[in-house]
């Protein structure tokens, strides 16, 4: 337990009613996010409810796959987990040398990685297996029951994949090991999209086809721990008598998880960690002079630092898996038959379109732009003790993250507007709305992140979630959501005036005139006040 | 060549310096001594611009370090007493970013970087990630780096922190020879006797305020009266 008191004494100094008001600014978006999760399950199982016989097996079927990807989620989660924690934490050079007990600092960091592999996916669970008590009108039974047998359901895997993850470490370089599970996790969840997103396209709607489908990628196997689970939880949700040999194997299992990882640790922790000091030592020769040219300097260092820090760049895979989820999404976007429901569709999905790509870069950037700043960190007196104007400094850190955005986001807006096939002039005025809201969020974040500093941190994503960066959200949001909508709304009457062919009035041309005077200003201001505040802030 | 008049430098309220007052000039090594939160560290952030001062004036050169900056910064180099330092670059790398900012052409970044990592003795690991560093190399470097735009001032905190007997006999010998070459130098510190053998004058610094001034000649007679002076002025 002694191990634990820096966690512990952390958490009592850093709870204050301030850290409560800021963390308690995401209860509404959590409690949203729990309703919305809550809402949509009621209505699909209430929905196959309906449904004689097949529509029980479906709901059966959805919970076992359900429970089957949680599994593979918390191994994933799990293993990579622990190479962060066992073996790339500073805290642990700090422990080593310490008279700890190799056992007793296994334990702490088998806990540590358990918890955090975990806790974020179990915080969502609530609401969907809310919806499964109430649809199936359970008893007080089940919402007691739940909780207890998850909790051998997230040893197992926890368990398993500390033990794998030593052994690889055991073999593989520790970085290299990391980002390959990381780029398997990424391709896992996008085969499971893209095939989920194929079955819908192929299905058009048929309950039928989607049915066979669910109760074909069901997995029956009665030796995984998602099995036994699920056998619990039906027995309940249909009434019947439970069946003592599954919780008895999830406890069992879940107890020879944790041992199992336990004489891992035993064995191969100091053993790992001596390799890795040891590597570090030897680490890879880089000879040739590469001189930065005056004036890129900070952004020469900083592709350097961000192309060998394994934990950075592997994000680029995911970034990349999400934007070809969003161009493929559209191909599959019946647009000719939306035309026919409505005259404005061509519109309205190219200021769809917008806005998705707006919230894009507004995520993008509260990871990439908000934290370009903090992420100088500690070695931030270099850049304050050099001769360094800091406005130079914004101006570099400005360029290294909207050029490169800005790029990806006008090859987005291109090919999705090859897709959905826009008049000429609609094609120009998505491409330049996309180049602003570029600019301006890239200006807010950086502005907003230079006011918010982090210079200590553990995990530069730390700062991605801070509340500064959750205000830098939601200001972007408030940005692109009424950008989008003052345009939409002077694309609605000149597409009116067109149709009609009675041209604008003057009383719809001024309107038009004033969205886009209102849209220039918001963005320019958006884009120069933050920054502005954000350079006198690093100023002093 | 270094010139502080009567800065300070209050943190809600509370004075961390006040009204220091002390110049250091060319070829002088300047050694500011005090106890444990005595306002070192603020002083020297004070002088290197990381910290903007309360009140007063830090004149490096002839040039307001508030007014200009960038003019200050190009003449002064500055060894910080921590060693964080960008720990995905290699040591010719580090080397050759900071020479980039203090705008260096490409031949006299690499003949400087070239020649300070060999008297510096980073030679083996100058193409190694600085991650892979012990403290001792990161000191080496810190100083290595400090000297690659040749400066006309140097400002060290806490110089031979970490430093093996070959470092320390290596910075002593640069100190002597920057100080000959008529670079002025100011070192804070806690090491009485190393202060004692290096600083032309030294400053005792109390609870903010500079509270001596000694010369050589005062402390150079006896060994360990440098120490003397100390307690009897801090006590």
């Amino acid at each position: 337990m002694t191990l634990f008191f820096p966690l512990f004494l952390s958490i009592k100094n850093s709870v204050t009613w301030k850290y409560i008001l800021k963390k308690s600014l995401l209860l509404p978006f959590t409690l949203a996010f729990w309703f919305f999760i809550y809402w949509g399950a009621f209505k699909l199982l209430s929905f196959l409810n309906t449904i004689d016989i097949i529509g029980d097996m479906v709901s059966m079927s959805l919970l076992s796959i359900f429970l089957v990807s949680l599994l593979g989620f918390l191994l994933i989660s799990n293993m990579i987990n622990t190479i962060s924690t066992f073996y790339m934490s500073k805290e642990i050079g700090m422990l080593m040398p310490l008279p700890v007990d190799k056992g007793d600092l296994s334990v702490m960091k088998m806990i540590e990685t358990i918890f955090k592999s975990s806790w974020m996916v179990l915080s969502f669970l609530p609401p969907l297996f809310i919806a499964y008590g109430v649809v199936y009108n359970t008893g007080f039974f089940y919402y007691v029951l739940l909780p207890v047998m998850f909790l051998p359901f997230v040893l197992i895997p926890g368990g398993i994949g500390i033990f794998i993850s030593h052994i690889l470490i055991r073999i593989f370089p520790v970085k290299q090991t990391r980002n390959l599970l990381i780029a398997t996790g990424s391709g896992l969840l996008l085969f499971i999209y893209l095939s989920l997103q194929s079955l819908a396209t192929e299905s058009q709607g048929n309950i039928d086809v989607i049915a066979g489908a669910v109760l074909l990628f069901d997995i029956h196997s009665p030796f995984l721990p998602s099995y036994w689970l699920k056998e619990v939880i039906v027995r309940i949700l249909h009434g019947n008598r439970q069946d003592y040999l599954y919780p008895l194997l999830l406890f069992s299992s879940s107890a020879f998880a944790l041992l199992l990882s336990f004489e891992g640790g035993k064995i191969f922790f100091s053993a790992n960690i001596e390799k890795i000091v040891e590597s570090d030592k030897n680490s890879e020769k880089r000879s040739l002079f590469n001189y930065p040219p005056t004036g890129m300097a900070i952004i020469w260092k900083d592709s350097k630092i961000f192309f060998r820090d394994a934990g950075q760049w592997s994000q680029l895979f995911i970034i990349a898996s999400l934007i070809m989820i969003y161009v493929y999404n559209f191909k599959t976007i019946p647009v000719k038959a939306l035309t026919d429901l409505t005259p404005y569709a061509g519109e309205i999905m190219i200021m769809l379109n917008v806005m998705m790509l707006g919230l894009i870069v507004t995520a993008l950037s509260a990871r990439f732009v908000f934290t370009s700043v903090s992420i100088e960190g500690r070695a931030f007196w270099i850049i304050k003790a050099s001769p360094v104007k800091m406005r130079n400094f914004l101006f570099t850190k400005f360029i290294a993250g909207a050029c490169p955005m800005t790029a990806v986001m006008v090859t987005v807006v291109v090919l999705t507007n090859e897709i959905i096939g826009p008049e000429g002039i609609l094609k120009y005025f998505s491409i330049v709305t996309v180049i602003i809201l570029c600019v301006s969020i890239n200006g807010l974040a950086l502005g907003l992140g230079a006011q918010m500093p982090k210079f200590k941190y553990e995990n530069i994503t730390d700062i991605s979630i801070s509340p500064g960066s959750l205000l830098f959200m939601l200001i972007a949001f408030f940005i692109v959501i009424i950008t989008v909508s003052l345009q939409g709304w002077s694309l609605y009457l000149y597409k009116e005036a067109l149709t009609t062919g009675q041209g604008l009035r003057i009383a719809e041309f001024m309107g038009i005139i004033l969205c886009s005077v209102i849209i220039i200003m918001m963005n320019m201001t958006a884009f120069y006040l933050p920054l502005k505040k954000g350079l006198q802030k690093i100023e002093e | 060549m270094i010139e502080l008049n009567n800065i300070g430098k209050a943190y809600g309220g509370k004075w961390a310096v006040k009204g220091l007052t002390f110049s250091v000039e060319e070829g002088e090594l300047f050694g500011l001594l005090g106890p444990n939160g005595a306002g070192k560290t603020t002083t020297i952030r004070m002088m290197t611009g990381l910290f903007r001062p309360t009140e007063g004036r830090v004149v490096i050169n002839g040039c307001d370090i508030m007014k200009e900056p960038i003019a200050v910064k190009s003449l002064t180099g500055y060894v910080p007493d921590n060693s964080f330092l960008y720990e995905k670059l290699t040591a010719v790398e580090f080397m050759s970013f900071l020479a980039s900012l203090y705008k260096l052409d490409k031949t006299t970044a690499l003949a400087r970087t070239e020649s300070l990592i060999e008297i510096f003795g980073l030679g083996d690991v100058k193409d190694n990630l600085i991650e892979g560093y012990s403290h001792g190399m990161r000191q080496r470097l810190l100083f290595a780096s400090a000297l690659i735009n040749n400066p006309g001032a140097l400002i060290i905190d806490e110089p031979f922190v970490g430093l093996d007997p070959y470092g320390v006999r290596l910075i002593k010998e640069i100190l002597r020879d920057l100080c000959s070459r008529g670079v002025a130098i100011f070192l804070a510190t806690h090491s009485l006797h190393l202060a004692e053998e290096l600083c032309s004058r030294v400053g005792i610094i109390k609870q903010g305020s500079l509270i001596a001034i000694k010369e050589r000649e005062e402390f150079a007679g006896a060994k360990g009266a440098l120490e003397d002076i100390f307690i009897e002025v801090t006590s």
